[in-house]
């Protein structure tokens, strides 16, 4: 698996962790906009976001997670990918 | 009344800070002139008359206390509204309250809604109509000359509107007076010794009950200051607390429980005297927790649209996640059995209260006021007892309302739009408990098979604002049904 691959994958799981989805991982595509699968309120925001911060040890500001570059997986890996890469280069 | 009240506040502090909003300072003069401009523009543009009603669609920002100031001032009634609703949700609300103008950040927020037949563009006041500093008139700012014609609003008008949900499939609106607002802000501030050096953290919208009364009305009718947030982030609330020195924080066990996860041990918040958790139950577990990470007691408080704050827990905190403290100095709580009979300390039954911040009745209702209000009482729907020292236990709710994050939920409002979708044949909405022992939202459906997951939270989300949209969605082949033939929700 690619590294963008195995970022994905670790959003996935996250998302349906932290939220509590009934979903299978396989019933998430990389492209499938989170607010299609459930109702993406301003408390499920703040419970994905903490547990994104915390997996990769990075912060989020909630206000991201609702603008449409970061709705679904492909859009919210970029992002963090990002962040990541600043976060590994201020160090 | 309130409009004179505000005007003694301002005259006695008019230097004190009465909103802080990021790196903006107002003081109780500036936002006394705010409000003066903005009941010139009420009264000599849109000729707002006494008992109009004026919806608000707005976060919490200095404009929505200017506007229900101003709106208090001219007699009108503030009819503040959740931001994430529908434009088919403000319509419900539109012609149930009767509203005849709109108070939002644009007209694009409320662009499809017909008001008694008029254009958008006179009845929609957007916030530059309510900014805008004036700089006072020397000593006579204080001064009102042109605006003395205004007569003094009686105590007894309708000054505010709440919505609240039950599980009727529509939600309710609440009527409150001057009188019932200045009886729950001097009850509350009386309780917790509220003076103009306290500082409040802002952060449950103001649109909640709980968000308006205690996070805006008692603090500006106290001479303290409030600090703005309009979202909540958690890290830049833990900040705004340290940088701004707030000294009183209401909250939800929710918001708690996230300061603490994201805290670390021992991080103190030093000007912080005491926190108040409302709106479900505070876990002890959390409660133990949160006094670890920051050296003070959340209490929990408990109370309702309807009534206003009924009792909070001072003193020593049990270990009791039902406990919510002795009714507050003018409040009288009992207990009844399903007959009506009332019972004494320690048996449970429906709570009962009266207060002088209560409501008389829902807009509207007729035959729901018929059996919500008894004998100056109002039922609330709660289950739980009075202990042997007059403290309040909550055990549950009689009817199937969720509690989503502290936000009361009325599941058959949710069904009754799930089944209008042509590929649904059943439904039920219920509350589940997360991981946090809060509930989220879980629908149960028995579905045409090409019925979509995708399709289902679409449709709702076009007719439901998005925290009533089901973070679950379970499609059954039938429904769980007891012995007797009745769905069983799980």
């Amino acid at each position: 698996m690619t590294a963008g691959e195995s970022l994905k994958n670790r959003i996935r799981r996250i998302l349906i962790d932290s939220l509590e989805l009934k979903l299978k991982e396989n019933e998430i595509r990389d492209s499938t906009n989170f607010d299609d699968l459930f109702g993406l309120d301003s408390i499920a925001v703040v419970e994905f976001v903490i547990a994104l911060e915390k997996e990769f040890e990075i912060t989020i500001e909630s206000e991201r997670l609702t603008s449409s570059s970061l709705k679904n997986l492909d859009g919210l890996s970029a992002y963090i990918e990002k962040v990541i890469v600043i976060k590994n280069r201020d160090k | 009344m309130i409009g004179r009240l505000f005007d003694r506040i301002v005259c006695e502090n008019p230097e004190q800070i009465a909103i802080i909003d990021g790196e903006k300072r107002m003081t109780y003069q500036q936002l006394y002139l705010q409000q003066q401009k903005f009941v010139r523009y009420l009264t000599d543009e849109l000729k707002i008359r006494k008992n109009e009603r004026i919806a608000v669609l707005l976060p919490n920002c200095i404009e929505f206390i200017v506007g229900f100031f101003a709106t208090a001032k001219v007699g009108a009634v503030f009819v503040p509204l959740n931001t994430s609703l529908t434009q088919r949700e403000l319509q419900y609300y539109v012609e149930k309250c009767g509203i005849t103008a709109v108070i939002a950040n644009s007209h694009r927020d409320c662009q499809s809604i017909d008001i008694s037949g008029k254009t958008l563009e006179d009845r929609v006041v957007t916030v530059d109509k309510l900014t805008g500093a004036e700089q006072p008139e020397s000593d006579s700012f204080y001064q009102t000359k042109d605006l003395d014609n205004l007569q003094v609003t009686g105590a007894d008008t309708e000054c505010l509107f709440l919505s609240t949900s039950g599980s009727t499939g529509r939600p309710k609106i609440v009527p409150r007076t001057h009188a019932n607002l200045i009886a729950g802000a001097n009850n509350v501030a009386a309780a917790l010794a509220i003076s103009k050096e306290d500082r409040f953290l802002s952060v449950v919208p103001f649109y909640h009950a709980n968000g308006f009364s205690n996070c805006m009305f008692l603090p500006m009718m106290s001479g303290a200051a409030v600090v703005l947030m309009r979202e909540f982030s958690a890290r830049k609330m833990l900040r705004m607390m340290r940088e701004e020195n707030v000294t009183i924080l209401f909250g939800s066990p929710f918001i708690f429980s996230i300061m603490t996860e994201i805290a670390g041990e021992g991080y103190g918040l030093s000007s912080m005297r005491t926190c108040f958790s409302s709106g479900a139950p505070m876990p002890d577990e959390l409660r133990r927790t949160f006094f670890r990470k920051f050296g003070v007691k959340v209490r929990q408080l408990y109370g309702s649209s309807e009534t206003g704050t009924v009792s909070i827990q001072l003193g020593d905190v049990p270990e009791d996640e039902g406990a919510v403290g002795r009714p507050l100095k003018t409040v009288d709580a009992k207990i009844v059995s399903g007959d009506g009979k009332e019972l004494p300390a320690c048996e449970m039954g429906e709570i009962l209260i009266k207060s002088p911040a209560m409501t008389k009745g829902y807009i509207d209702e007729p035959g729901l006021n018929k059996t919500a209000f008894h004998n100056g009482y109002f039922r609330t729907g709660d289950l739980g007892m009075l202990d042997a020292h007059g403290s309040l236990h909550i055990a549950g709710r009689k009817d199937r309302v969720i509690n989503a994050g502290g936000v009361k939920v009325d599941p058959v409002e949710i069904e009754k739009v799930l089944l209008s979708f042509h590929k649904v044949k059943e439904a039920i909405v219920v509350g589940i408990k997360n991981r946090r022992g809060m509930q989220i939202i879980k629908a149960v459906l028995v579905a045409q098979p090409d019925c979509k997951l995708s399709e289902v939270i679409g449709y709702c989300r076009g007719r439901l604002a998005e925290y009533k949209i089901p973070r679950i969605v379970d499609f059954r082949d039938e429904m769980p049904r007891d012995l007797m033939g009745k769905v069983v929700p799980r």
